[in-house]
């Protein structure tokens, strides 16, 4: 009687025993992995940690574009617009530094990894499947595309 | 096995968890964002595309774009939501057996299908995010989902690749990521209000296990429909003031899209917005610009109309369960939506109760699929719940001074140890009073014992290394061990976790740091100061003694009124004249020390080597033997 009863606490134990065993590797696994996937992280947060600010400044650029497209003819040459596009320049440069790049789209074949449709033309005199147009430009930070180009699509029938 | 993920599958985004330890982390994909579009597309040239890039061609591939495949999947043609899906989608929808099939490129693809390559990509994401395979998934449904719409779902997890673990119903999984099923019995009620819909739902928590009691909503009534009525509202004020119409400028159309999205955004956390879209669209006359403020309260008033479509759902969920309002024991909130604070508001308005929105309402229930994924794969086990230390434990040092080895909300098990050493001279005694607490001073903390290690070899002060270890097992007890590195001989104490603080007393000690917190620090800066000050004079007169005759006679005499004026100061409490006179000895013992240096060296080197010799077993001055090196009392 005694020995049937001693096996059974140690089958219980063995059992025990792995189930801990198993758990415990389990989670220095989770910590080891945790870890390397902590330091891609911060790595990574290194790289990117300016893009939050930068995708807030691309609404500015943007609309520099397009003061830029709207100047009125006739004061074209006035100083004072000049000076104006300088400092457009200026924001340009600085985010230049930083690692931001504009992504080509004018003329391009249209790619959804890199552009976005907000409309589409047909004209026959370009290619199908083209961007006739840039609406709004794309960017890329360190070379990973932080916003498309907004664009216009050509697409024959 | 590897790790069960969650996700949620939705209508209009999707979202994946999985449990890290015992916490959920949501996995970001590929383009690093922690939601992907449901959305599939084929391009002309044959290609699929999945996610965000199949949205960005959207516009001119509609034909071909398939969103909201969640609307079709286990149902059949006849279904009313299928005849209305008909008439709205882009897409083409054709019946095909007892269900439906949607036209992609050349081929027809049933719902699941289509599913099944948004729940592809996520897994071919969290594969490359964990750096391991991911074969089996707990997946997200609505509560009114039906047996057939399950299937479906089950079988797009299946076709995906996947072992699909359980299929649980969203409310559920949102009442699991705020931990609700450790409560006895909780009735629970579910506002779900996303992109494209709105689901309510009233649960009722018994035995461990969640049930469904009632479903109701709205299949079309979500965020974008609030999105909507911010874009006609702006368009409609741009009209009266400029006689333009936006709405047919296809360009000035997106900007005002996006505007609208951020200003109702920002209108979450602040109360005004001013929304501004230079050279919007232009005229003959030139370029025209948008510029409206709008406040929360306008905001509210346009998007008041559907909050309060919202309600009725509620009351009928209310009725069907045939429970009461005031029943309901906790309202968690879903969808991005709820953020909006009009809408908090109503929801709080309408149950009488304060609802749960701690958990990111975007992904509370990929989160919540995470965690059933994690018991099922025997992650989260009871003994997995780790513990932490309320308050910090550290023991009292020179000057009265509470010196911290474990810091409060360290997760236990833990263990920390740090070097020590004596006042005074020939001190052969240490006494080691542990506390507990965040005050700077050991007498405002909690004593929870001391002993005494003795056996210490006679020795100048500062030499002896005495190892004070605290070690805290997963029970809460505490051991606290005291070694003398040079004879071996050691001394411990052991301390139950009952001999602590109780709940109470914690929190008022905590608070109590809190407001003695400058107080603390000064007395603190001050008697850090008078030990060091100590230490000081007590180099310096070392240093002088060991110098002898090769000191001059004035640079000594100066060290020696620095010395005196300390001295006199040390014991008081003008910081700043200890301050002054601390740096005044400082100099002047250190003009010795360099004078010494600069002996002819015949001359110096019998007296040198003594006066080396001397310097070698004591700390130089100003040199830290031990970083964190610090003295005790001799009791």
């Amino acid at each position: 009687m005694p020995k049937k009863v001693k096996i059974d606490k140690e089958v219980k134990l063995q059992a025990e025993f792995d189930e801990l065993k198993d758990l415990l590797q389990r989670t220095q696994a989770d910590f080891v992995n945790y870890r390397r996937r902590n330091e891609e992280d911060k790595s990574n947060f290194v790289k990117y940690a300016t893009s939050d600010i930068i995708e807030q400044v691309l609404p500015v650029m943007d609309n520099f574009a397009l003061a830029a497209k709207h100047v009125p003819a006739e004061i074209e040459s006035n100083s004072w617009v000049i000076g104006v596009k300088a400092i457009e320049k200026q924001l340009e440069q600085v985010l230049l530094a930083n690692g931001l790049t504009r992504v080509e789209s004018e003329g391009q074949m249209f790619d959804p990894n890199k552009h976005e449709a907000i409309a589409e033309v047909a004209d026959k005199s370009q290619a199908d499947g083209s961007v006739t147009s840039e609406e709004a430009s794309g960017y890329l930070l360190n070379g990973k595309l932080i916003r498309p180009a907004k664009v216009i699509v050509n697409k024959l029938k | 096995m590897g790790k069960i993920i969650g996700i949620d599958l939705g209508t209009t985004n999707s979202a994946m968890a999985v449990m890290e330890g015992a916490e959920p982390k949501v996995i970001a994909n590929a383009e690093g964002n922690r939601t992907t579009p449901s959305i599939v597309a084929e391009s002309k040239g044959g290609e699929r595309l999945v996610g965000q890039i199949a949205k960005r061609q959207a516009v001119i591939n509609y034909e071909n774009t398939i969103f909201s495949a969640k609307r079709l999947i286990g149902r059949s043609f006849d279904d009313p939501e299928v005849k209305k899906d008909i008439e709205l989608m882009p897409y083409k929808i054709v019946k095909s057996g007892a269900g439906v099939k949607i036209k992609m490129g050349e081929k027809d693809y049933s719902p699941a299908e289509i599913s099944a390559m948004v729940l592809g990509k996520l897994k071919a994401d969290a594969e490359a995010y964990l750096g391991e395979p991911v074969t089996e998934a707990v997946i997200t449904v609505p509560a009114y989902f039906n047996d057939a719409q399950r299937q479906a779902t089950k079988d797009a997890g299946k076709i995906a690749g996947f072992d699909v673990k359980r299929i649980i119903n969203e409310p559920t999984a949102a009442a699991l990521a705020y931990g609700l099923d450790k409560k006895k019995e909780e009735k629970v009620a579910v506002y779900d209000l996303g992109g494209g819909t709105f689901d309510v739902s009233i649960l009722e928590l018994g035995d461990g296990v969640f049930e469904v009691k009632s479903t109701n909503g709205d299949t079309h009534l979500g965020g974008d429909d609030f999105d909507q009525k911010i874009i006609d509202y702006l368009a409609e004020e741009f009209k009266k003031e400029q006689g333009i119409d936006l709405k047919s400028d296809t360009a000035a159309l997106q900007r005002l899209k996006e505007a609208a999205e951020n200003a109702k955004i920002e209108l979450s956390s602040k109360s005004e917005s001013e929304i501004n879209i230079p050279f919007v669209t232009a005229d003959a006359s030139g370029p025209k610009h948008l510029s409206i403020k709008m406040n929360r309260a306008k905001l509210e008033d346009i998007v008041g109309e559907l909050i309060k479509k919202t309600l009725k759902p509620c009351e009928a969920a209310l009725k069907d369960a045939g429970i009461k309002k005031s029943d309901i024991n906790e309202i968690i909130l879903v969808g991005g939506m709820t953020r909006m604070p009009a809408v908090q508001a109503a929801v709080k308005e309408f149950f009488g109760k304060e609802p749960l929105k701690g958990v990111n309402p975007d992904e509370v229930v990929a989160i919540g699929a995470a965690i059933q994924g994690g018991v099922l794969g025997g992650e989260v086990k009871d003994v997995l719940l780790l513990d932490v230390t309320p308050l910090s434990l550290g023991i009292e040092t020179l000057g009265g001074v509470f010196t911290k080895l474990i810091e409060k909300n360290t997760t236990i098990p833990t263990n920390a140890s740090q070097v020590f050493s004596t006042a005074g001279d020939n001190q052969t005694s240490v006494e080691i009073s542990v506390l507990q607490g965040e005050r700077e001073f050991a007498a405002d903390n909690k004593s929870l014992g001391r002993f005494i290690l003795d056996g210490i070899p006679p020795a100048p002060r500062g030499i002896p290394q005495v190892e004070v270890k605290f070690d805290i097992d997963a029970n809460g007890i505490v051991h606290v061990t005291a070694t003398d590195k040079a004879t071996g001989k050691e001394q411990k104490i052991t301390i139950t976790a009952s001999s602590g603080l109780t709940d109470e007393e914690i929190e008022k000690m905590q608070k109590d740091a809190e407001a003695h917190a400058d107080e603390d620090k000064k007395r603190k800066e001050l008697v850090d100061l008078k030990n060091m000050s100590d230490a000081l004079v007590y180099t310096a007169e070392k240093t002088l003694k060991d110098a002898g005759d090769k000191a001059n006679a004035d640079d000594k005499k100066a060290v020696e009124d620095k010395v005196e004026e300390l001295k006199k100061l040390k014991d008081g409490e003008d910081k700043e004249a200890m301050q002054k006179a601390y740096d005044e000895l400082s100099e002047a013992i250190q003009k010795v020390g360099a004078a010494m240096y600069s002996q002819p060296e015949g001359e110096a080197t019998a007296q040198g080597d003594a006066a080396e010799e001397a310097k070698s077993d004591e700390p130089v001055e100003g040199e830290v033997v031990d970083e964190k090196k610090e003295e005790e009392d001799k009791k």
